[in-house]
């Protein structure tokens, strides 16, 4: 990791109109990403996670404060991965064709991207799935599905928004441990939006605990664990550790009994 | 390569092919159907239905194959004048619904226009339509039009307004033009909505050109009708009717086709999940 953050978020606050008044999401909120480092903002729902990285992403405008890149704004597409809460694949689109529809759409190398899109799923073992429409999709693929678009033009700035909200617990671990392999091997500069503290943990440099709305950060702790982390013997007591910390923090804020 | 995370077995979620999935919809249907023309059948030899007044479905066969060639003639002034009104309808619709998913202000002022023509009876629009139109083709075509464009527009502004605010955020964040967003996203999100409104369409751009024939033509299956009223003859009358249904029938069964061997997503984008 370089000494210079990539992202600057700095006082960055927002509020929505709720029909009769101004009502406050997140903020102030200041935090430092550094290139290669992988963030998770962990929260309760409505603290505004989601907000926030869409600011990141330049989908919602940041009213007050300011979130500044040391490479300046990405304004090509390319260089942002965004993986939505729900995968928001097009349905009419093969797995594959979703996988290569930024692409397509900036005129990018098709051969090379396919060589990409393939590897990607056979990664994740849905290689028999490639000509498959998104609509028909098994339960658990669709989420990797929307990872592999995400990342196959190996973005500078990664963005995760629950991504693997709609897994159940068995295939969450698994597509869990496949994506910190697959992370290890680039390192992208990652923010994850997440209400799993244990996936947190699993996947972060650092993890940032948010309180209820206004969302702002309580505690930002240092995951001090080697990689790649496991769930097995050695390391869950560790983790563990590190989740109850953050319950703790949680606790204090009336979110957990 | 690590191992495979996921593995997917092909034999768990077979895809069933294009005939079992016809079969599947229209089933039931068509078994009904059977059942109902078996009992239509029973019920005039039993009941010894006068066939002036109600003929039998084999009675109806017969005439159907006798008078095959003047049906067809009459079948295709009535099924063209509707197919043009259709497509020109659906083209109208899918302009406008365009125009309108640019303009919001374009929307807020033809929104309440299109609702209000809804709800005029298009029956009612005949003499009218006759008047301005002349006899012929032209108040079939310009009939065929009114009800399917009142048809069609709703659904493809639906269909456009459809998509996901998470497809939305995702071609937000790849930086998609809105002209890359229209055509790669709302226009196939609005197709199933199309189909949808196209199979209610077709019989009614049918039934609208076979309206206007009542009094504005000298041709076709719906002058064929009030000519056989006026003349008390019931087979005939039916005969044009059976050739009416047939021909909505068909349309919506190509319209099928088309649906189960190319738009087969769900008409409200889901994101891959049952």
């Amino acid at each position: 990791m370089s000494s210079e953050p990539q992202i600057q978020i700095r006082n960055v606050s927002c509020t929505l109109w709720d029909g009769q008044k101004y009502q406050p999401v997140f903020g102030p909120f200041s935090l430092d990403v550094f290139s290669g480092e992988f963030v998770s903002l962990v929260g309760p729902q409505s603290c505004g996670k989601s907000t926030l990285l869409k600011a990141i992403a330049g989908i919602v405008p940041v009213p007050d404060g300011e979130i500044r890149f040391a490479e300046g704004h990405p304004s090509r597409g390319h260089t942002i991965g965004l993986v939505p809460g729900k995968p928001a694949l097009l349905p009419w689109r093969t797995s594959m064709a979703n996988i290569l529809l930024q692409a397509e759409m900036e005129g990018l190398d098709r051969e090379e991207s396919c060589r990409r899109a393939r590897r990607l799923l056979a990664w994740f073992g849905l290689s028999s799935l490639e000509n498959r429409r998104a609509c028909h999709l098994p339960p658990g693929a669709a989420p990797c599905v929307a990872i592999c678009r995400a990342i196959v033009q190996n973005p500078a700035l990664l963005l995760l928004d629950e991504p693997f909200g709609q897994l159940d617990p068995l295939a969450m671990e698994k597509v869990l441990d496949a994506f910190q392999r697959l992370w290890m091997e680039n390192r992208t500069t990652a923010i994850l939006c997440t209400r799993n503290i244990q996936g947190a943990v699993l996947l972060a440099d650092r993890v940032a605990v948010l309180s209820p709305s206004p969302g702002r950060i309580l505690e930002v702790l240092t995951v001090d664990l080697p990689r790649p982390r496991r769930l097995d013997k050695s390391m869950t007591p560790q983790i563990v550790d590190y989740c109850n910390r953050i319950r703790t923090l949680f606790r204090s804020q009336g979110i957990l009994p | 390569m690590a191992e495979p995370v996921m593995q997917t077995r092909e034999k768990a979620f077979p895809e069933r092919s294009l005939w079992e999935r016809i079969t599947a919809r229209l089933g039931t249907g068509a078994a009904i159907l059977a059942v109902l023309l078996a009992a239509w059948e029973i019920a005039t030899r039993v009941l010894r239905v006068r066939p002036s007044a109600l003929p039998s479905p084999t009675r109806l066969l017969l005439e159907l194959w006798r008078e095959a060639p003047r049906l067809a003639d009459h079948a295709w002034i009535t099924g063209s004048a509707a197919l043009e009104g259709l497509i020109l309808a659906t083209s109208a619709a899918f302009l406008l619904a365009s125009l309108t998913r640019i303009s919001a202000s374009l929307h807020r002022i033809t929104r309440p226009l299109i609702s209000l023509a809804g709800m005029i009876p298009v029956i009612a629009l005949v003499p009218l339509v006759v008047l301005w139109f002349g006899y012929g083709r032209s108040p079939a075509v310009v009939l065929s039009f009114i009800v399917c464009f009142l048809t069609v527009l709703p659904n493809l502004q639906a269909g456009m307004d459809s998509l996901p605010r998470e497809v939305a955020d995702f071609f937000c964040s790849i930086r998609a033009s809105a002209g890359q967003v229209f055509w790669k996203a709302q226009v196939p999100a609005c197709l199933p909505f199309l189909m949808r409104a196209l199979k209610v369409a077709v019989p009614l751009a049918l039934a609208g050109a076979a309206v206007a024939e009542l009094i504005g033509a000298d041709a076709g299956l719906g002058h064929l009708m009030i000519y056989a009223s006026s003349r008390a003859d019931s087979l005939q009358l039916f005969t044009a009717l059976t050739v009416l249904c047939l021909m909505a029938f068909a349309g919506c069964f190509v319209l099928l086709i088309v649906e189960e061997i190319w738009i087969r997503w769900p008409a409200e984008p889901a994101g891959g999940f049952d």
